[in-house]
Order: C-alpha cells, then structure tokens, then sequence
C-alpha cells in the first residue's frame, strides 16, 4: 500500500525539482521549494501510518511549520530583491558572475 | 663577622646608586649646586665607609668576607647571588675608586656649573659609581658582569651627555658596541666558567683553577681578555677611548682615565689564579699590553687636541699594566692602576681646568704660555707631567719600574721571547711617554700665548680636588716600592750604622687576596741597573720635550715636520684605524644586512614562496571559478550530481 | 572546597564587555572608562591568583571541570602552573595599559573597539588557562576574530593586506594543528592534558603531529622563516594592537611549545632539534640585521621580536630546567620591552602621524622623560644587567649551554649558543642606532622642536612595564622560583615519554 504515497511523493518531489532547476522566476522557485518540502510530509505521514509510529505526523507537522516559515522569509526577500534589483529573475541577480 | 660592619659595606655600595635616584628623579627640585653636593656626599659617605671598613677589619685580617645582599640568578646547580667580597684587593680598589671620585665629584660642581642637565649629569656620575662598586665588589663573576655592563652604560650615558651634537651621539654609541664586542667575549669566556666549574664565586673558580686543562683555561681566559681589550681600550677595541673624549672632561677623568677603564687590569688580577693556567694566554696578554703602549704612545706624540693626547696616554698606561699581568706581576699592575689613577685624573682635570680656563678650546697649538696666567694649574700640570715621564721621586717612577722589571725577569715557556720584547717595546714607550708629556706640557704652558681670549684661573672648588689628587700622586709612590729602589735607599741609611727594612707595602698589603706564581727571585743587582736605565731614559725623554717644544717654534721641529711629513701624517690620523675598522666592518655590516634582508624577507620569502604558494591558490580558484557563475539552476545541478555520488558511494558500501 | 577563580578570571572581562554593549555608542568618555575600569578587574583577580598561588606544587592548581561535550570527552577545564602563571599576569597588566594607550589614538567607532580588546583578553587568558586540547583550540582561535578587528578597522593605510596576511598565516598553522589536536584526542580517548600527557605516539605519529602542532605554533611566534607576516601585522596595526601582538599574542606560540610539544612528542622533539636550533639561531641573527636596516622604527621593532623570540625558542629546546625557565622569564622581559616600545611608537605617531626614523632626531631634548622611557625598554632590549631582559637571555645562554641535552644532539651543538650568544651585539647595533636617530642628535626639525613631553595619562603607561623591567631584573627569586618546579615537572614528562 505504501508503494503508492512513496511515488506520489517521488512525481511531488523531481517536480519541485524540475521547477526549481528550470524556471527563473523567484517566486516560481520558491513554490517549487514547497513541492518539495510537502512530499517529503506525505512521506513522514504515509510512513507513520504505515508503521503506527504517530512521531511521523509530528514531524509533518514541522515541516509545514517550518514551510510557513521558509515562505514567509523566502517572499520577504524575493520583495527586497525585486526593490533592489528591480526583477524577480533568478538569471538578473547574480553577483557571482563568471 | 661583625654584622654592623658588613652593613658598612653593602650601604657604600649602594650608596651612589641611592645618589643617583635622588638626582634622577627628584632632580627638578633642586637647585644645582645641591645637586652636586649631594652627588659629592653620597661618595664621600661612601668613601668614608670604605675607609672604616679597610681600617677596622681588611687591615688586621688576611681573610676574605663575603657579605651576601640577595639572591639574584638560579642557574640550576648553583647560584650568582648579588653579595660582595670584601678583600684586601677590592677595598683598596674600591678605596681609590670612591675617593678619585669623589674629588671628581666635586670638581665637577665647578667645570659643570652653566650646564644645563647639571641633575642629569650628576645622576648618571652617582650611577656609573653604584656600577663601578659592584664591578669591584661583586663576589661572582656573573655580578661582576653587571657592574662591566653597567659602567659601560653610563660611560655611553656620559659620552653622550652633550647628545644635541651628532659626534657626540656617535661617539656613545661606539663606544658602547665596541665594548659590547668586548662583552660578548666575556659572557661567552663566563659561561664556559660556570659550566666548567659550577660555581661563578670568584674563590671557588680560583681554588678550583688548578684543575682545568689547559686548552680549556686558554680559550677561558683568551675570551675573558678579549672583554678586558674592550673595557680598558686595549687593541684591537681601544677605538672607541679616543672618540670618547667628547665628554665632558671630568667624565673622560674618573670613567676614560682612573677607574671603567682600569676594570680589565683587576678583572684579570681577581681570576689571577685562572689566568696563571694558560701561560699563552699571559704571552698574549703582555704581548697585545705592551704593543698597545708603544703603538697608542706614537700616536699621543702627534695629536693636538689636548685630551686626545691624554686619551692615547691613557691607553698606553693600560698597555703597561697589561704587561705587567702578563708577567703574573698583578701586584705591579694593580699598584700601577692605583697610581694612574691618581695621576692621570690629576692630569684630565687639568686639561679641564685648562680647557675652562679657555671657554672650550681644546687645540694646543692654540694655547701656549699659560704658565702666567694659570699658575695653579701650571704648576700641578709640571708635576703630573714628571709623574708621569717616571721621574723619581714621583709615584709613577715606581710603579712603571717595578713593572718593567717584572716584565724583564719574566720566563714565559710557551713564548720564550715574549717577556724580552714586551720589555724592549715597554721601554721605549717610557722613552715617547716622557716625551709626548713634556711636549703638551711646553706646548700648554711655556712660550707665548696664542689665543684671543683672556685665560682664568679656575675657581677653588676645581682647584682643591686636583691639589689633593696631586698630594696623592706624588707621595703615594713608596708605599709600592720595588726591592732595588728600597736597596739603594738602604745604602745612606748604612753609612749611619741603621738598618733599614723597606719593603713593598703595597705587595704585602694586596699579597693575600691575589694570585702568586711562586716566590721570583730577586736580583737587586739587576735591578738597580734597570732602575737607571728607565730613569735615564725618561730624562731623556722630558729633556728632548723640553729641547723641542719649549721655545717654540723650533727648527729642528719644522725640519722633522717638512721631513717626515707621510709618516706623521699617518701617525697623526691614528694609522688610519677607524678608516680601516669602518672600512672592513661597519660598512660591510649594513650593506650585508640590507642585501640579506632584501633577500631574504622580500624576495625569497614573500615573492618566491609566498608569491608561488599565491599563484598555485590563484589559479585553483580561477578554474574553479566556471562552477560557480551565478546561474541558479547550474549550482543547483552541480548540488545534485555531487548528492548523487554520494549516495552512490552510501549505497555501495 | 572547590575554588573557580580562573573561571572567573577568564570571563571576568565579560562584564565589561557587557556593560559596554548597552552603553550608546557616543558617550565616548563613559565608554572609556568603563572599559578601562572593567579592564582592572581581570588584574585584580590574577594578582589575587598570585597570592594563593602553591609556589610549592608543580602541577596544575585551581583546576577546574565541567562537563561539556560528554560523548567527545570534552570537557571544559581550566587551571595553572608557574609557567602560565606569570603570562596570565602580564596579560592583566597589558589590557588595561592598552585601553589606556588607546584613549586618544582610537577615535572612531570607540565602542567597538574596546570590546574587542576585552574579548581579546578573554580569549587570551582562556589560551593560557585551558586544559583541555579541544577548548585551547577555541581560544587560540578566538583570539584571530578580535585581531581580525583591531587591525582592519584602526590599522594604518596598508591595513587590509596585513589583516589578510595575518588570519591565513595564522589559520594555516591553526587548521593543522586542528586536525593534531583531534589525532591526539583520538588515541588518547580525551582531550585533557593529563590523559593526553600519558598517551604513547609512535615515532611516525610523533613526527607528524610534532610538524602539526609546531607549525601552528612556529608561526605565531614566529620563528624564521614564518614571520614575514609579523612586520606587517606590527606596523599596520593600532598602537594597542601592536602591543598587545607583541607582549602577549607572541608567547602563544612559545608557551604552545612548552606546554605541548616538548611533552607530547619527546622523541620527534629529539630528532628535529638541530633543525630547530638552526632555525632559531638563523632567526636571532637574520632578524637583528633585518632590524638594523628598517626605515620603520615600529618595523625596527617587529624585527627585533622576531630575533628576541629565535633566543626563546634556543632557550625551550635546550631542554635544561635552567633554559626553559630563562625562556619563560625572557618571555615575560620580551612582553614588557617590546610593548613598551611599541607604546612608545605610539606616543610619537600620535604627535608626529610618522614612523619613518629619519623624520625624527633630537627628541630628547623637547621629551626628555620620554626619552627616559625609551632608554629603559632599549636597554632591556638589549639585555643590559640589572633589567629583566638580561636575566632571561642569561638564563637561557647558560642553560643552553650546560643542556646535556643539547651537547647529546652532536657533538658541535654548542656552537649555536655562541652564536646566539652574538645576538647581544647585533642587538646593540640597532636598539642604540635607532634611540640615537630617533632621540639624540640636533633637533632640526621645526616639528620635532614643537613636541611635548608625556602627559600624565602616557605616563601612568609607561611606567608600570618600565618599574617591571628593572625589578624583575634585579628581584629574580619570586618569578624564576615559581616557574622552576613546573618546568621541571614538563622536562620530566618529556624524559618519561623519550624511548
């Protein structure tokens, strides 16, 4: 039965990957982040139930938390950065040039 | 021993350096003249302390004290404490140490009174007598290393004391690394002291000398040597003696004349018995003593500047006591110490109150017939002049004789010659010393003066110090009279049916505390004979001054001067000496410094290895650099590619 | 009863600091005081350690353990013998003497700077006090943050190349001796210096980890040819830095030796002697040539440390009870002179913003009390009797060469005492050249002529350094007979360890 949650969460995961490998906008980036952050909660979930181990909920509970979090800071800068730099484009906002 | 006495002692030893505080540091309170009365009464306490110790206790006892202050040095086994040894030898160098300078002390409230750092002065003068104490007193050689440094300390203070004037500063700071060389030497010959024999007490290392072998006891006492050429001016390191003349003239008296520079002839004489373990050393020693009298005489016959003159005096006298160590004559050489000091203080203060006399001139060709308007110091100066020539009945007449013939009977088995040749050259010098004293003497005194300037007589706070330095020098003689000179003088005393014993008080004063090398055998005869050989020269000498110089300007004189005129010119520039040290050492030093430095530090170090080791980091990071762009997505794929590895590697194990 | 006075000795600057934080940034004379005030308190507790302190027991006394990181073993423990003892005390009397020097040099950002000075001190005294290998590392590596600071921020112009120059040479070694310190706490199974001090290395492991540890500790001290790093640092830093660079930061690397590598790793200390002895001596005389051609009189003086430390470490690896407590007491001399110059420095470039030698001459006549000062830390400098720096360097001379160890190391070996011993002269050279030009001679310069003496407040700074210099060299007993037995106790855990 597992087998099932562990996919969903692997397909919720590579694309959050994907969006965040691929996609310039910050925002965009950001929600990518999320992605991955909640598959990895349905991951905690499905394994607490699979075992009857409820310390899985919890720390699903954290993430989301801690995404909350995470995308609270994450906009507040993305916003700094747009009134610095006057773009939300990952590829405009580099100080590491070559 | 009596304690209260044994406090005698530490208080006149740390007396002046208590002078020297109060001056130092209360200095702005006082006015100058009390400065220089305080300065005066803290050696004269001292001196006076000395005085009821010697006659209390050093008199009626052969025994050595030690009176220990502190502990000072822990270097393992053993200890160098900060204590004194009160012999017969150090008291009565610490008694002509204190009164020479005391009289200078006083003096020096008349020759310094316009100066401006009168309290500086004054406290440096108190300081260089603390260090010149400790130096006499110290119980163990490493103290006496701190009384050597010392001394040398303030007489680089003292140089420099006119420090507004680059000569002046110069002249300091010569003198000071010359006798650092010196030093160095030193220090090195103590520590091969302490490790060969455990002990730095100067009796222990004298009780123990006669085990050590003898290559050791000679490279030990050739470096003890070489500190002493530093400190008494001897060569190669009496360079810096003549430059130091640039201080004021009671310093060039007590610190260049009667006491610093004697340091190495009692040195020598306190580790008498180390220094009778390596006979090459004591050929040396006479060998460098007597060729330093003869080659610093020639110079003092050319130069003009009436200190300088002194100066290379100085350094001959030195020469003569040096031989007279080398002959393991130590009695000879500290009674000659004792003597000069007398004398030559005498002789610098003179100059000084010639100098004074003129506001400053110190040219004697400048100077000339002060006889009449110096009549004091005229006369003092004649005295100390025939003194000094070795005339009888004089002090120096003794001691220079009583040397010569210690130095003539001297057997030396590692250098059989060396005796006959330091005594022919001794011998000589006596003839150039009688010869360039009487020379500045006329130059000085006699003929007509040749200033602009109305010459004064200086005021009696100057005068009396000299008068009683000149009591001293020329009364002080047969107290270290020699058996042959006792001998002739026994002969009238004969005629009247008395029998007269005159012995030489001053050996058997100082007999217990120094090192004897056997009884010598006496040849009256002999030495009768040499007694009017020396006399006779030193006649000579003055006669040939006075012939000379007298009514100047002399013919024959211009004739030599026309004549000679390379070989004086080269005498006259010191055989070109420093030249040559500036030359081959000074120089050198700083263009291998700036060339190692240059190499070294910035080339080597930071451009070779620094730069290479920059370059290679340089380069890494530029290569690098293609992975780190800024492109969001391409960190991102370097991240995973790395996590892959990873975890590829995780599973495989 | 158990007594935490080191404890409270090292974290007693936090106090201070702490005031200072709240204080606002503009109320720069209360900011001052403070921190001077704060700064007393460290001195008045070490004195206090001075006096109950067992000049009878050659161990660790007031130590002190708290468990930190159990599973590690590593532990927070502090304590002190006579050699830390007397570095502890200098480290108390330099921070206030340094706050004080500082008050009119520092004018900006005055806040700032004075809490790192006290985080410095922190730092300093936990480097000497610490026990434990892992917590010596922290501190040793505290102390670059504040150093970091000091010298970016109030350097002189070419600031940042030095600052830069300073934290790599000092995180190369330190990183080195990181990986050692873990290698060693590994097979010891704990970080304590008593546990390590009985652990046995293999030669190999030896070697390494003496190259590990003695890297770091080389160039702190710096030994040559490390310490190029040292003159810049010197002459760009602060006054305050420089001083305390010189009296204090550079006994680090001495007394890292003392206390570990020569008892640690007995048998690499054998067999790489002569190339440490080589070094040190090349160090004594190289730098005191370097020194006498240095147009920079503040770069005069680095040079002069860089030769005074080569005669430490001669003195350390001589192995005699004798040296190494001449070289402990040489480190004391060596932090009093050369921050005294350094405070003297100081003094002239606040007067004159100038190093240069040449731009001075005759200062002696318009600062004579200044120039009394000077003479006093020259003179200590170059090792005249009757100053501390003679006791020391005579210590170490004689030690060195009645060391069995050294004549076993070959035959010849006494020759770098000799050598050493040359120091002296070259010494003189330059110390004396470089008071002649700075304070004798005419005063030509109109600038020069207008300078005036040391106010009360530069006075109060130099005279506790100058009062030491001549005490200690002539009142020997007290330090040397502390020092003595735990040195001793060193030499017997390095003869113990020698296979």
């Amino acid at each position: 039965m597992i087998y099932h949650y562990v996919v969903l969460s692997l397909i919720l995961f590579s694309l959050g990957l994907i969006t965040v490998i691929v996609r310039r906008n910050l925002i965009v980036i950001l929600i990518g982040i999320e992605f991955m952050l909640n598959s990895v909660g349905i991951l905690f979930v499905s394994y607490a139930r699979f075992y009857n181990n409820y310390i899985g909920e919890f720390v699903a509970l954290v993430i989301m938390l801690i995404a909350a979090c995470e995308m609270a800071i994450g906009l507040s800068i993305v916003v700094a950065m747009f009134r610095i730099y006057g773009s939300v484009k990952s590829n405009d906002i580099r100080e590491l040039k070559n | 021993m009596n304690y209260e006495l044994s406090n005698l002692i530490i208080i006149a030893t740390l007396l002046p350096f208590g002078g020297a505080l109060l001056n130092g540091i209360f200095g702005k309170l006082i006015s100058n003249r009390l400065s220089g009365i305080i300065a005066s009464l803290t050696i004269g306490v001292s001196f006076v302390l000395f005085v009821i110790f010697y006659l209390y206790v050093v008199k009626n006892s052969k025994v050595p004290y030690v009176i220990e202050i502190s502990n000072w040095l822990f270097l393992g086994k053993f200890q160098a404490d900060i204590s004194l040894l009160a012999d017969r030898l150090s008291i009565i160098m610490s008694l002509m140490v204190t009164g020479v300078s005391a009289l200078i002390h006083v003096y020096s409230i008349g020759y310094m009174e316009k100066e401006k750092g009168i309290k500086r002065y004054f406290s440096y003068l108190n300081l260089f007598v603390g260090f010149m104490l400790v130096l006499v007193m110290a119980e163990n050689i490493v103290l006496m290393f701190v009384g050597w440094e010392g001394v040398g300390l303030c007489s680089y203070l003292l140089i420099g004391f006119w420090f507004s004037e680059e000569e002046k500063a110069n002249a300091a700071r010569k003198a000071f690394i010359v006798n650092r060389i010196g030093d160095l030497a030193f220090i090195l010959g103590i520590l091969l002291i302490l490790s060969y024999f455990n002990t730095a007490s100067f009796r222990l290392i004298n009780d123990g000398a006669y085990k050590l072998p003898t290559t050791i006891a000679f490279f030990i006492t050739i470096l003890l040597f070489i500190g002493a050429t530093g400190k008494s001016a001897q060569i190669p390191l009496y360079v810096w003696l003549p430059d130091a003349m640039v201080g004021p003239t009671p310093v060039s008296a007590l610190i260049h004349a009667a006491t610093m520079v004697t340091a190495g002839v009692y040195m020598i004489t306190r580790l008498g018995n180390l220094f009778l373990m390596s006979e090459m050393t004591l050929a040396i020693i006479m060998l460098v003593g007597s060729f330093t009298a003869l080659f610093s005489a020639t110079i003092a016959i050319t130069q003009n500047d009436i200190k300088k003159v002194l100066a290379y005096s100085t350094i001959s006298q030195l020469g003569f006591m040096f031989s007279a160590a080398g002959a393991y004559a130590f009695s000879a050489a500290m009674f000659h110490l004792v003597t000069h000091a007398f004398f030559k203080a005498a002789l610098f203060l003179l100059a000084g109150s010639v100098i004074h006399a003129l506001s400053g001139e110190q040219d004697i060709n400048r100077m000339g017939g002060l006889e009449k308007y110096l009549p004091h110091t005229s006369l003092m100066f004649w005295l100390a002049s025939l003194t000094i020539a070795g005339i009888p009945p004089f002090s120096a007449f003794f001691s220079k004789d009583e040397i010569l013939y210690k130095v003539f009977i001297n057997e030396n088995s590692v250098v059989p010659l060396a005796p006959k040749i330091s005594y022919t050259m001794l011998i000589i010098t006596s003839f150039l010393t009688a010869l360039y004293i009487s020379r500045l003497y006329f130059k000085v005194f006699t003929g007509d003066y040749k200033g602009s300037l109305k010459p004064h007589e200086s005021p009696k706070v100057m005068l009396v110090p000299i008068y009683i330095l000149t009591v001293l020098f020329a009364i002080f003689g047969p107290i270290g009279m020699g058996s042959g000179i006792g001998h002739i003088l026994e002969i009238p005393a004969r005629i009247f049916g008395k029998d007269l014993h005159l012995v030489n008080t001053f050996e058997r004063l100082v007999g217990p505390s120094i090192a004897s090398f056997g009884t010598i055998s006496l040849d009256v005869s002999l030495e009768i004979f040499m007694i009017f050989i020396s006399v006779i020269v030193a006649f000579a000498g003055w006669l040939l001054g006075r012939y000379l110089y007298c009514h100047q300007p002399s013919p024959v004189v211009e004739v030599i001067n026309q004549k000679f005129y390379r070989v004086q010119n080269i005498i006259y520039r010191k055989y070109f000496v420093d030249e040559v040290y500036d030359f081959l050492i000074v120089k050198p030093y700083y263009y291998i410094s700036r060339s190692l430095f240059e190499l070294i530090d910035r080339v080597i170090i930071e451009f070779i290895i620094i730069g290479f080791i920059v370059k290679v980091t340089y380069i890494t990071g530029y290569l690098l650099r293609f992975f780190q762009n800024g492109y969001l997505y391409k960190i991102i794929c370097v991240g995973l590619i790395g996590l892959g590895i990873l975890v590829y590697f995780m599973m495989g194990k | 009863m158990e007594l935490h006075i080191l404890s409270y000795l090292v974290f007693s600057p936090l106090l201070g600091l702490l005031i200072l934080f709240f204080i606002p940034r503009d109320e720069k004379e209360l900011i001052k005081n403070i921190a001077f005030i704060s700064s007393i308190i460290p001195l008045g507790l070490s004195l206090l350690l001075l006096f109950m302190f067992d000049k009878t027991n050659s161990g660790f006394q007031f130590e002190t353990l708290v468990k930190w990181i159990s599973t590690l073993n590593i532990n927070y423990h502090v304590g002190v013998d006579g050699i830390s003892l007397f570095l502890i005390l200098l480290t108390t009397l330099s921070v206030p003497i340094v706050i004080l020097s500082s008050f009119k040099y520092i004018t900006e950002s005055e806040k700032f700077y004075y809490m790192m000075v006290l985080f410095l001190e922190i730092a300093m005294l936990g480097t000497f006090l610490a026990l434990d290998l892992v917590l010596f590392f922290l501190f040793w590596e505290a102390m670059l943050i504040p150093m970091y600071f000091i010298i970016a921020i109030w350097g002189g112009d070419n600031k940042r190349y030095a600052t830069f120059k300073f934290v790599i040479y000092t995180s190369i070694g330190s990183v080195l001796m990181l990986i050692g310190i873990f290698y060693v706490g590994n097979l010891a199974g704990s970080f304590s210096i008593n546990d390590v001090y009985g652990t046995v290395f293999s030669i190999k492991e030896q070697l390494l980890l003496f190259g590990a540890f003695f890297l770091a500790f080389a160039i702190k001290v710096p030994i040559f040819p490390f310490h190029t790093w040292l003159p810049d640092a010197h002459v760009e830093a602060p006054t305050g830095g420089s001083v305390i660079l010189a009296a204090i930061l550079l006994k680090m690397g001495a007394y890292g030796v003392i206390r570990f590598v020569i008892p640690l790793f007995p048998n690499a200390v054998v067999l790489l002697a002569p190339l440490i002895f080589v070094l040190a001596v090349v160090g004594i005389i190289y730098a005191a040539m370097a020194s006498y051609v240095q147009k920079d009189l503040k770069r005069l003086v680095a040079y002069s440390s860089v030769s005074h430390m080569g005669l430490i470490i001669l003195g350390l690896f001589a192995l005699s009870s004798v040296s190494i407590s001449g070289a402990v007491y040489q480190m004391i001399s060596h932090g009093l002179s050369t921050g005294s110059l350094f405070l003297i420095v100081g003094i002239l470039y606040e007067r004159r913003h100038t190093r240069l030698i040449t731009e001075y001459g005759g200062i002696a006549s318009a600062m004579p009390m200044f120039s009394v000062f000077f003479m006093i830390a020259s003179l200590t400098s170059i090792a005249v009797p009757f100053t501390s720096g003679f006791v020391g360097e005579f210590m170490v001379l004689f030690g060195a060469y009645s060391s069995d160890f050294l004549k076993n190391v070959y035959e010849y070996s006494q020759i770098f005492v000799y050598v050493a011993a040359s120091g002296m002269l070259f010494g003189a050279i330059y110390m004396l050249w470089a008071y002649q030009k700075v304070a004798l001679g005419p005063n030509i310069n109109l600038e020069n002529q207008r300078l005036f003496d040391l106010s009360l407040r530069e006075f109060i700074v130099l005279l506790p350094y100058s009062i030491l210099m001549i005490v200690l060299g002539i009142h020997t007993e007290f330090v040397v007979s502390r020092i003595m037995p735990s040195v001793d106790r060193i030499i017997g855990i390095f003869y113990a360890g020698l296979r």
